[in-house]
């Protein structure tokens, strides 16, 4: 019984496995999925601390439970610096600066988001904040978001469900992040 | 379509902490920047693999938070929230359930005897495939169902032992 027993858990244990490894493997093939490098690891674990974040949005001081977390993953054309900031009840703000190689493509991927967002939701193009080469604050996605674009970095500041940054402290939150993102190198994969 | 990117996203995660996923009831705070890899890998042709018919479903750059999708399925929640070895187990504890009920419906097909497995195995069946697409889990409809299946299946098991008997 018992060695029946072992014996049927490990094939389960076998079969999942080889399941497992086959489905992650064609999910991920041939696409880093760290920082290769510290060009962007070091500038994107400075790029917002949650003194930060209270400072620039004040409502968030009142949650519960809120933490930063960085990753910083190199893909094939781009880095992507991702910070999340939560707080308990699965409340989610997210930033992602996207650092190409060249303004041109950082431009292209602003043009890219903000004018195909949404069926037929166009953003109109230009620098609507006052800061970054090109920045928009749209509801696109049921609550804000700010993109904006500085050189060869792209930016997206996403209130998930709009919890934790009223529309006005996004901008103030995206002018220190503006500043910030200088410290990005472009992409040299 | 935000089902395939959510459970893409799911994929990643737990391929991201293969051994211990990101901790139960954790993938909410994960989710967003899964979800958002696999909208920028659109740009990259990376889901080559996929049938042409579901491509351009995953493969384009519609943002979908975490307000909006989730891994919608039972097993890569369990692979991201608990990595290879919750996997196991949960696969283990649907798996056992379902083989020795289907096991006990085919031994006792021609069964005159009114069985209450007939009716909460398809009730099971139901949920079962339920979760497949969307992410249900954590109510107790789904593990009471289980453990109903379970305990049916040994009532079953014991009275056409007696009856044999």
């Amino acid at each position: 019984m018992r060695r029946r027993y072992i014996r049927s858990l490990a094939l389960l244990s076998a079969l999942v496995l080889v399941l497992v490894l086959v489905t992650a493997q064609t999910v991920s093939r041939g696409v880093a999925t760290k920082a290769t490098n510290d060009n962007i690891s070091d500038p994107c674990s400075e790029l917002l601390t949650v003194a930060d974040f209270i400072r620039t949005c004040p409502s968030a001081a009142a949650q519960e439970g809120l933490r930063v977390r960085v990753d910083a993953v190199a893909l094939s054309t781009l880095s992507k610096c991702s910070v999340s900031v939560t707080a308990r009840g699965a409340y989610t703000f997210h930033i992602f600066a996207n650092v190409f190689r060249d303004a041109a493509s950082a431009l292209a991927r602003f043009h890219d988001r903000t004018n195909n967002v949404v069926d037929g939701l166009a953003i109109p193009p230009g620098n609507e904040l006052g800061f970054g080469e090109a920045s928009a604050l749209h509801h696109a996605f049921g609550g804000p978001e700010l993109d904006f674009q500085r050189e060869h970095v792209y930016v997206e500041i996403s209130p998930s469900g709009g919890f934790l940054c009223s529309d006005g402290d996004l901008r103030t939150l995206g002018r220190l992040l503006y500043e910030r993102v200088s410290r990005f190198e472009p992409y040299a994969g | 379509m935000l089902r395939i990117r959510g459970m893409l996203a799911g994929i990643e995660m737990g391929a991201a902490y293969p051994f211990t996923g990101v901790g139960p009831g954790q993938q909410a705070y994960y989710f967003d920047h899964y979800s958002e890899l696999i909208r920028e890998r659109s740009y990259e042709n990376a889901y080559s693999f996929l049938p042409a018919r579901i491509r351009p479903a995953v493969q384009n750059t519609t943002k979908y938070p975490i307000s909006y999708s989730n891994p919608h399925n039972l097993f890569i929640m369990a692979w991201a929230e608990t990595g290879v070895l919750g996997l196991i187990a949960i696969v283990g504890i649907v798996a056992v359930v379902m083989v020795r009920a289907l096991g006990t419906l085919w031994r006792l097909r021609d069964s005159e005897a009114p069985l209450v497995l007939y009716f909460f195995f398809p009730s099971f069946l139901g949920l079962f495939i339920f979760q497949m697409v969307n992410y249900f889990s954590l109510h107790p409809w789904f593990w009471t169902t289980l453990a109903l299946v379970y305990a049916a299946t040994r009532d079953a098991d014991s009275s056409s032992s007696h009856r044999a008997v």
